[in-house]
């Protein structure tokens, strides 16, 4: 611990006098799986826009105190610091992130989303439209031209042959690698039948599913667990937030066996905190086998599935007061289950280079460059 | 380590079973549609009396694709024993743990000699 601690200090040091090179010592393409590009700002609210008919375009383009599409929930979430920020904290084009991430962080592949909460609007036909002219203007804007850029189609559940039509429509894009479902606020858990043609869709398309929630505190569904605004503060709503939707979603895609109608479909899961994946893998071993009449559809363990065909975005790492517990927890989920990412521009960010060493220093080159690119590559289908 | 003679099989109907003690070993023997199979009273899971469970019968699934439906059939009546303690199931015929087929019970050689059940240890 002690040496630990030396280390550390001495790194800050080299860092503030020397013109560092943040890619000495990771020797192989870094991949970044969860970069999320804006849609407040009004520039882009504008391009929205101009894809939709009214009154869908004025709904989105009118002024009002809290942009009107989400609701916001009043928590203070902003940061004690106010001073200049080194970067921009939203990413407005593809060159914030050349810029930040890129040039800055020494990313080589940066896979962008766009996050946004259909499933929170409650008109699903306001939601189904926007969903069609986020993706167009996230390809034209955000993707287009852009070499090492690449990006998850924004999927709304609330009308799922919607969903899996726009899967049908945008899966041809060379630089789309996926879909992503913001998990918390659908109707029901992501394994019910309702959903299963949206993962038809993407299977027959060759693109993995991911999963990515928001703080807005949809746990389970839209009904229950709500924690929209029950915590005291915004600390406990984040704790809890990431890791309920996440846990919900994946205990569905298992036991409602999802997994098992949709063979050759692989699921990503960001942001989702990894000590929540030693949890449901061994908790749901338990389950499976004392209430295997539950189950019908499986015909693999829990684990077996998990490790097979599940990936797990690293950030935000957790942070156990002793590093070795980090560690393995790492071991646990395994290196072939990872992907890096930042989280860019969101302030629990990861720096990789920083947490290569803490995190990853104990894996050999091999694992480290699995989960730092490999992975991506093998579940997004990209050269790097 | 031998052979037990026990009982006329004709005692053992088709669904029933015998709990016996051999060689300080707890067995459950049970008549599955006219066959018999031995195991040992003792779940893998965590040690329970196993062979005092219920028996069972399980659902077969498959999902139609075409139809997105998940065909559902309700197989083997009285062949799947469910552990008493926590329900893990097993296939009498063959011993196997039904979710994970690589767990299987220690079974024992059953044999109707002259009508006699004979168990092997």
């Amino acid at each position: 611990m002690l040496g630990y601690v030396n280390i550390s200090i001495t790194r800050l040091l080299i860092m503030a006098v020397t013109d560092f090179d943040n890619r000495k010592g990771l020797d192989f393409p870094i991949v970044d799986s969860d970069i999320h590009t804006a849609y407040r700002t009004e520039a882009i609210r504008e391009k929205i826009a101009s894809h939709l008919e009214e009154p869908y375009k004025t709904q989105l383009t009118r002024e009002t105190i809290n942009y009107g599409a989400y609701p916001r929930d009043s928590f203070n979430k902003e940061p004690v610091d106010t001073g200049d920020d080194t970067g921009p904290s939203v990413v407005r084009g593809p060159d914030d992130v050349q810029e930040s991430l890129v040039d800055d962080m020494g990313i080589d592949v940066a896979i962008l989303n766009s996050l946004q909460k259909l499933d929170v609007i409650p008109s699903t036909e306001r939601a189904t439209r926007e969903m069609r002219a986020i993706n167009d203007v996230f390809i034209e804007h955000f993707l287009d031209g852009n070499k090492n850029f690449y990006g998850l189609l924004m999927i709304s559940t609330q009308r799922p042959e919607a969903a899996a039509e726009e899967i049908d429509r945008l899966a041809g894009e060379d630089q789309i690698v996926g879909g992503l479902i913001l998990n918390g606020p659908s109707a029901k858990p992501l394994g019910h039948e309702q959903y299963d043609i949206i993962y038809e869709a993407a299977e027959d398309n060759n693109l993995p599913m991911a999963f990515h929630t928001s703080a807005i505190g949809y746990a389970l569904n839209r009904k229950f667990p709500f924690l929209f605004n029950d915590m005291e503060n915004y600390a406990g709503l984040h704790t809890l937030s990431h890791p309920y939707a996440n846990m919900a979603t994946l205990t569905s895609l298992i036991m409602d066996g999802t997994v098992e109608k949709f063979p050759d479909l692989d699921f990503v899961f960001l942001e989702q905190d990894l000590g929540i994946v030693p949890l449901m893998m061994q908790r749901m071993n338990r389950e499976a086998m004392e209430k295997a009449h539950d189950l019908p559809l499986l015909q693999k363990s829990p684990e077996e599935y998990l490790r097979e065909r599940f990936y797990f975005g690293t950030q935000p790492l957790p942070e156990p007061q002793d590093i070795r517990h980090a560690r393995s927890l790492i071991d646990i989920v395994g290196p072939d289950n990872l992907l890096f990412a930042t989280d860019h521009p969101h302030p629990d960010f990861d720096e990789p280079e920083w947490v290569a060493n803490k995190y990853f220093g104990h894996l050999d080159t091999e694992d480290q460059a699995k989960v730092f690119g490999g992975n991506a590559a093998d579940v997004f289908g990209i050269d790097i | 380590m031998g052979e037990h003679t026990l009982l006329p099989a004709s005692e053992i109907s088709n669904g029933e079973r015998l709990l016996v003690e051999l060689e300080g070993r707890e067995l459950g023997i049970f008549n599955i549609q006219g066959k018999y199979f031995a195991y040992l009273n003792w779940c893998p899971h965590q040690g329970g009396p196993l062979c005092e469970g219920s028996c069972t019968g399980r659902q077969t699934a498959n999902y139609d694709r075409e139809t997105r439906q998940v065909e559902l059939e309700w197989v083997e009546e009285g062949e799947i024993l469910a552990c008493p303690w926590h329900d893990w199931e097993f296939d009498l015929k063959t011993g196997e743990n039904i979710p994970r087929s690589d767990i299987q019970l220690p079974s024992y050689d059953v044999e109707v000699k002259d009508g006699i059940l004979t168990v092997y240890i």
